[in-house]
């Protein structure tokens, strides 16, 4: 895959309240892990195995010590001369100058950033989970499914679905619908907040969804839309 | 999206993904990685994780120390026993302390006879001599904190815990505790 | 203050480090369970804020050029300036690599000539020390020195003395004698094989002692210009580890055990930098013993350590005890080995139950890749 196929944006903004005192002071993906990493070590480090050298981290909440971590990019092989790690705090430009109001606004308010690059498809990832991903493979399937958008799902333990956004899916892997955090789960297919999305599509709707004052500007939540799944469209679950 | 005749994909993924958003589940998740074999493995030659590196010594252990399935980095100085516990960088353990189940944030230091238990100490705290962080024959009612479950106690960046003072399991502790030398 | 430059001479034709040394240079030796000996003079000068750094090297040089690379742990992979690793010089006509230090120095003089610092600090790269060059400049300057040695006092005499410069500096800190390899040395006062001499001025010597035939900047250089110029001795006082032989290879090591000394080398704020490699922590499982000892990360210890210098990504086994010994790195010791008193070079294995014993002062090595 070619870097200037694909590039990633890291949503590193939230303050992740529920590690108390660990998050006071600084963002979560900037808190320590396993002897001598910090939590978004594994997503830039998952982005650079995976061929993609152009990424954007946008921050929001207590930036400093995430940015002074992430630098030019060096530890991770990311200060290139073409691509690189952006770090991309909410900023004031002459029309407008707001802070991030939800994850999509995050990436609507980056579009500029996103075309100077003119990639053909964005990988969207959180930057608090500990995981080893090839974002290739995913876009692969992205491609060969001709997909507009494709989510990455894993099985969790039932006792645990009603943590995390569910995908309920047919024995021939069309998604029947999606709930986020439900009580009853209907299936153990979770959300693990790694999207893959043709560009000019996802361009499209945020610029939609930026007009739309109902919006909650949550990519978990409008981006897998709760309207969407009525055509049946096609979907595809692989195992 | 879909509802405009989008297509939409499903990819799954198979393998370990762990959302270290509580305090507990940050701290399973570091102790996967103390089993043997790891449930999560770091040295995976195909797929290093990459990070900004401290520029520190190696690691010393002293004579008298104890080490039983742990992790230790750069910069650390055990002095005292530690088993089933992750120190991170520059992470002091004196002599006589004990550090068990544990996390230690980077630049901690644990002072002389501290004892800890079950616990994950922040950035640059100082645990003072004699001390007991996660006793379970303490109230824990002073620190309890709904952000603690499992048992486990939080100690936060740069905290300073008095020689001799004792918290409970399941508490937080976010602000300087009572009088003391560190 | 700080218009100095910084060259490091890498080469070792006299030296007798044996196996060590034989497919590396000296200052590439690794060191302490995570450097290599030039890193100390290296962090040494940039801790001094000197931007401009030539390496002059010799012979088997590969490792020491992988290790330093454009010179990024030190910040030196600058557009203006930085590190430069200059390559033997050859004496026309003569066949084969230069071998004397003038025909080195002969060699970096198209980098002193196109450098613009004032000052040059020469520095042989097998000194351990944490120190920086603002004093001795600072001497050199206000005596008016034509060349400032750095030495220290050994106290007592000491086999390395007679292997090393020796000075006689009288009490406004002039050298007035000054002895090399002396069998009986006059003082205990041992050169560190670092000097500051005016950028111009070497250009000068060198050129005078090339034209004469010269080999040697200790013999041709040094001490003539003991007795023809204003020679001055800069005493440092912390601690220092010279490494000239295997035994002052495994006692400087060792020496890093001592908390007073890591305190000096590595407590400071003026730090060494090295080149970064990426390991994971080190894991100790349930049957690891360790005591007194230096470990590196990228270890999996499952044995017993004792008093030793463990380097990256060794592994040793169950029921395998190392004593007194140093271990590069991504070896690996199997179950049940013994082993004390030993250099173990980089890549090697020691298949169960093997058994290795060196003499305290007789250390015995294991080359680079050795299979047992």
């Amino acid at each position: 895959m070619k870097s200037a196929e694909c590039l990633a944006m890291i949503l590193a903004g939230g303050q992740g309240s529920r590690l108390g005192v660990l998050t006071k002071t600084v963002a979560k993906p900037a808190v320590p892990f396993g002897g001598k990493y910090r939590i978004i070590d594994f997503t830039l480090s998952n982005c650079i195995h995976s061929g993609i050298y152009t990424v954007g981290v946008l921050t929001q909440y207590q930036p400093l010590e995430l940015n002074t971590y992430i630098g030019s990019g060096h530890p991770w092989d990311l200060n290139r001369n073409s691509g690189g790690v952006y770090v991309l705090p909410p900023y004031q430009s002459a029309e407008k100058g707001e802070w991030y109001k939800g994850t999509a606004n995050a990436i609507y308010q980056n579009i500029e950033f996103v075309d100077k690059f003119n990639p053909k498809y964005v990988v969207i990832l959180s930057g608090d989970h500990i995981y080893k991903m090839d974002y290739s493979k995913m876009v692969e399937y992205h491609k060969e499914k001709n997909a507009d958008a494709t989510i990455a799902v894993i099985e969790v333990p039932w006792e645990e679905a009603s943590r995390f956004g569910i995908m309920t899916a047919n024995p021939d892997g069309k998604i029947v619908e999606f709930a986020e955090k439900p009580k009853e789960p209907k299936s153990n297919l979770a959300s693990m907040g790694v999207y893959v999305f043709t560009w000019d599509v996802l361009k499209k709707y945020l610029q939609s969804d930026e007009k739309d004052p109902a919006s909650s500007n949550d990519f978990g939540k409008k981006y897998y839309p709760n309207n969407a799944w009525q055509r049946g469209e096609y979907v595809c679950v692989r195992i | 999206m879909l509802g405009n005749g989008e297509n939409m994909c499903a990819y799954a993924f198979d393998g370990y993904w762990k959302d270290v958003g509580t305090v507990q589940s940050l701290w399973e998740a570091n102790m996967d990685i103390l089993q043997e074999p790891p449930a999560f493995e770091l040295n995976d030659s195909d797929w290093k994780i990459y990070s900004r590196n401290p520029v520190k010594p190696p690691h010393y252990i002293a004579k008298g120390a104890k080490i039983n399935n742990c992790c230790v980095t750069e910069g650390c100085n055990v002095y005292g026993d530690i088993k089933h516990s992750i120190l991170f960088e520059g992470v002091t353990v004196e002599k006589g302390a004990v550090v068990e189940d544990s996390i230690v944030f980077p630049g901690a230091v644990i002072k002389e006879n501290a004892v800890i238990k079950k616990a994950v100490i922040g950035e640059e705290a100082v645990i003072g001599k004699g001390a007991i962080i996660g006793d379970e024959n303490t109230d824990s009612s002073q620190y309890a904190s709904p952000y603690c479950t499992g048992g486990i106690s939080l100690i936060g960046g740069g905290i300073i815990i008095a020689d001799g003072e004792k918290i409970g399991i399941n508490s937080m502790v976010a602000s300087e505790t009572g009088k003391g030398e560190n | 203050m700080k218009d100095m430059m910084g060259i490091v001479m890498a080469d070792n034709s006299e030296l007798t480090l044996n196996e060590l040394t034989e497919l590396r240079s000296i200052p590439a030796l690794p060191f302490g369970g995570r450097y290599r000996l030039i890193d100390f003079i290296l962090s040494n000068m940039v801790n001094s804020g000197i931007i401009n750094v030539g390496i002059a090297t010799n012979i088997n040089y590969s490792s020491l050029m992988d290790h330093v690379g454009s010179g990024a742990p030190w910040d030196l992979n600058r557009k203006i300036y930085g590190l430069f690793m200059l390559p033997p010089y050859v004496r026309g006509g003569a066949g084969g690599i230069s071998t004397g230090s003038i025909d080195q120095l002969y060699g970096v003089l198209t980098f002193l000539r196109r450098s613009r610092q004032q000052y040059v600090v020469l520095a042989s790269g097998r000194t351990v020390c944490n120190m920086t060059f603002d004093e001795a400049l600072k001497l050199h300057i206000e005596k008016d020195a034509d060349i400032t040695v750095v030495y220290r006092d050994v106290k007592e005499k000491n086999d390395q003395l007679s292997r090393s410069n020796v000075y006689e500096v009288d009490e406004n800190g002039r050298v007035n004698g000054m002895e090399t390899s002396p069998r009986y040395p006059k003082t205990t006062l041992q050169g560190m094989g670092m000097f500051i001499i005016e950028r111009i001025k070497l250009i000068e010597l060198i050129e005078d002692a090339y034209a004469r035939g010269s080999h040697d900047f200790v013999r041709d250089i040094l001490m003539t210009a003991v007795n023809s110029h204003k020679v001055y001795g800069y005493e440092y006082k912390g601690f220092v580890g010279i490494v000239d032989s295997i035994r002052s290879y495994y006692e400087t090591n060792m020496k890093m055990l001592e908390s007073d000394v890591r305190r000096d080398i590595f407590g400071s704020e003026n730090r060494i930098y090295t080149k970064v490699k990426d390991q994971v922590p080190t894991q100790y499982g349930k049957t690891a013993e360790v005591s007194d000892s230096l470990i590196a990360d990228g270890c999996i210890i499952e044995g017993t350590v004792e008093n030793s210098i463990i380097f990256r990504g060794v592994h040793i086994a169950k029921g395998a005890v190392i004593k007194n010994s140093i271990v590069m790195q991504n070896s690996v010791i199997e179950e049940n080995c013994d082993i004390e008193n030993v250099i173990i070079d980089k890549e090697c294995t020691l298949r169960q139950s093997k058994r290795l014993v060196g003499q305290p002062n007789y250390p015995v090595i294991l080359p680079k890749r050795t299979l047992l």
